[in-house]
């Protein structure tokens, strides 16, 4: 039975990301499909009636959505291809650990950067850098936070490197001077083809940002 | 003394412990080293010790860094040496060890136990209850130690240093946290017993998709619903039975939503139940009214032994939000 895999997603996701690059890295064909979130396909409504969001991955019809969930998914079904997740039950849980730690705190915070200003902006920027900083900590000495490899938490976090540049100007601050070892192992990420393929030009996301914050009516 | 007894005996190996920790502590003074500008006789004497620190901190349930700062200090400077860093082993190995050595050593040490098991927890924790039940499904043996927070206990700060939340599963030494990630854990580990999540891999992504619905949108709106007030409280019960409601319709026909069995959405969701009473008295209402099938299904949970031992009696649950509420003066 050929396998028919159908992404719904938007270029600038950082969590349809995450989904691009696993396929990408395990050299998985599928058909990508641009959502325009201000007017969703019946598809996708049908596909994702809880939450209506992108990324959903559909395979052979069947819908698995929410973008870790998908990672996982996709690492169990074509598991011998550059494996995500670790063998072992507890580096596994370690990884899961810091995937949820970037899910809870790098896009929350790094939206309140751009959708914030004065000293509310100043205080979300210092969270921010906090958080990264803990990351660098975790990260270490390792070239990837999967080891000798790009894992999960890799997958999970690189996304967001394309969004920094936009972080940095809304927020008036260098990433690189705060955290010069992680923005190391972004770039070092960056070599891998599913990710340069995948991470969208940074200066688009910038621009894409101005004008979502003029129609959300920021500023 | 400290990994081999328990109790007073092993409280006050502790405390002397803690004391001769001290008394090097003066000794050493303000030199960088024992031997002073420089490793010496007395550093390479002491050093390998601190390879074994955290099986003495883990075994007796305290902090030496919070305790010896200093010493702490001087054990750092220590392992830049190549010397010391090449040659003291990875403490969580040293733990695993004693645990291997306490199974195999004289009938007068504690019970053999293959797996070491601590669950951080707190009695009114629906997420500290989804692993009481998961452990308990699964019959793993473990220790069990209720934690103050307003006065977290050291080895917590350790284990979970990122948030300082429990639930946080010990498993031989090393900490698992988040309480949907020690169910996963727990069932990879030990997953003849029980299974709860299924193997196939596209029902395992539905099973986690709605762990996630009831983390993110249940349990989130259940528990703002205790910091509000009023309308705006009103309005969050309203979309608390909403997603009751969504969760009924995904159950459908079913008599748990592992299927036949209670499985890994069960056990995420049924902690919740043993607060509905606190929720219908405070919200004057009746979940058996809006959501009849969600209510037989939680009723079903607790006939098994796994989930009624490990819910709370909800009139506790409700006094808790009470005292709660006033600490944080709403009403």
């Amino acid at each position: 039975m050929a396998n028919e895999l159908i992404l719904l997603d938007t270029w600038v996701s950082p969590f349809g990301m995450r989904v691009r690059i696993a396929l990408r890295e395990k050299g998985i064909k599928f058909e990508y499909k641009e959502e325009d979130l201000t007017n969703k396909s019946d598809l996708l409504l049908k596909m994702n009636p809880i939450h209506k969001k992108i990324p959903v991955l559909i395979h052979n019809g069947k819908p698995v959505r929410e973008s870790g969930i998908i990672v996982q998914y996709v690492d169990e079904v074509w598991h011998d291809k550059a494996p995500l997740l670790p063998s072992e039950p507890y580096p596994r849980a370690q990884a899961r650990f810091w995937a949820d730690f970037v899910d809870k705190k790098i896009y929350d915070t790094g939206r309140k950067i751009w959708t914030t200003k004065g000293d509310e902006q100043k205080s979300a920027t210092e969270e921010f850098i906090g958080y990264l900083k803990t990351l660098e900590a975790e990260l270490g000495a390792k070239p990837y936070f999967g080891g000798e490899k790009l894992g999960y938490v890799d997958v999970t976090m690189i996304p967001f490197y394309s969004w920094f540049h936009a972080y940095e100007v809304s927020g008036n601050f260098s990433i690189e001077s705060n955290c010069p070892k992680l923005m190391a192992w972004a770039k070092r990420c960056m070599q891998h083809e599913s990710v340069s393929k995948t991470l969208p030009d940074p200066k688009k996301v910038y621009e894409f940002i101005l004008q979502l914050k003029k129609r959300l009516g920021i500023e | 003394k400290i990994w081999t007894t328990k109790g007073d005996e092993q409280k006050s190996a502790t405390e002397e412990f803690i004391g001769y920790l001290k008394t090097l502590e003066a000794e050493l003074g303000d030199k960088p080293y024992f031997g002073g500008e420089k490793l010496g006789y007395v550093d390479v004497t002491m050093i390998p010790f601190y390879s074994w620190f955290h099986a003495y901190e883990v075994s007796g349930n305290f902090s030496i860094e919070s305790n010896c700062p200093k010493l702490m200090a001087w054990a750092k400077r220590c392992m830049q040496h190549e010397s010391v860093s090449k040659t003291l082993p990875d403490p969580k190995k040293v733990y695993e060890f004693i645990l291997q050595l306490k199974k195999e050593g004289a009938p007068q040490q504690r019970a053999s136990m293959a797996e070491e098991v601590i669950l951080l927890d707190s009695w009114v924790s629906p997420f500290g209850m989804r692993a009481r039940i998961a452990l308990a499904e699964k019959g793993i043996k473990h220790e069990h130690r209720e934690e103050d927070l307003g006065n977290k206990s050291d080895l917590l700060l350790k284990m979970n240093s990122i948030h300082k939340t429990i639930p946080v599963l010990i498993h031989n030494g090393k900490p698992v946290c988040e309480s949907n990630n020690i169910v996963q854990y727990l069932d990879e580990v030990w997953h003849d017993k029980s299974p709860l999540l299924p193997s196939d891999p596209y029902l395992k992504g539905q099973a986690r998709f709605w762990a996630d619905f009831v983390d993110r949108k249940v349990f989130d709106a259940g528990r703002k619903v205790w910091v509000t007030k009023g309308e705006e409280q009103k309005s969050l019960m309203e979309e608390f039975i909403g997603h009751l409601k969504t969760l009924e319709a995904e159950l459908g026909d079913e008599p748990y939503f592992g299927g036949e069995k209670m499985g890994y959405v069960d056990v995420t969701m049924v902690p919740i139940y043993s607060w509905f009473h606190a929720y219908e008295v405070s919200g004057n209402f009746s979940f058996e009214s809006h959501c009849p099938k969600l209510v037989a299904w939680a009723k079903r949970c607790m006939q098994h032994d796994s989930v009624s031992k490990a819910l709370p009696d909800p009139e506790k649950v409700y006094e808790y939000v009470l005292q709660l509420r006033k600490r944080l003066g709403i009403e």
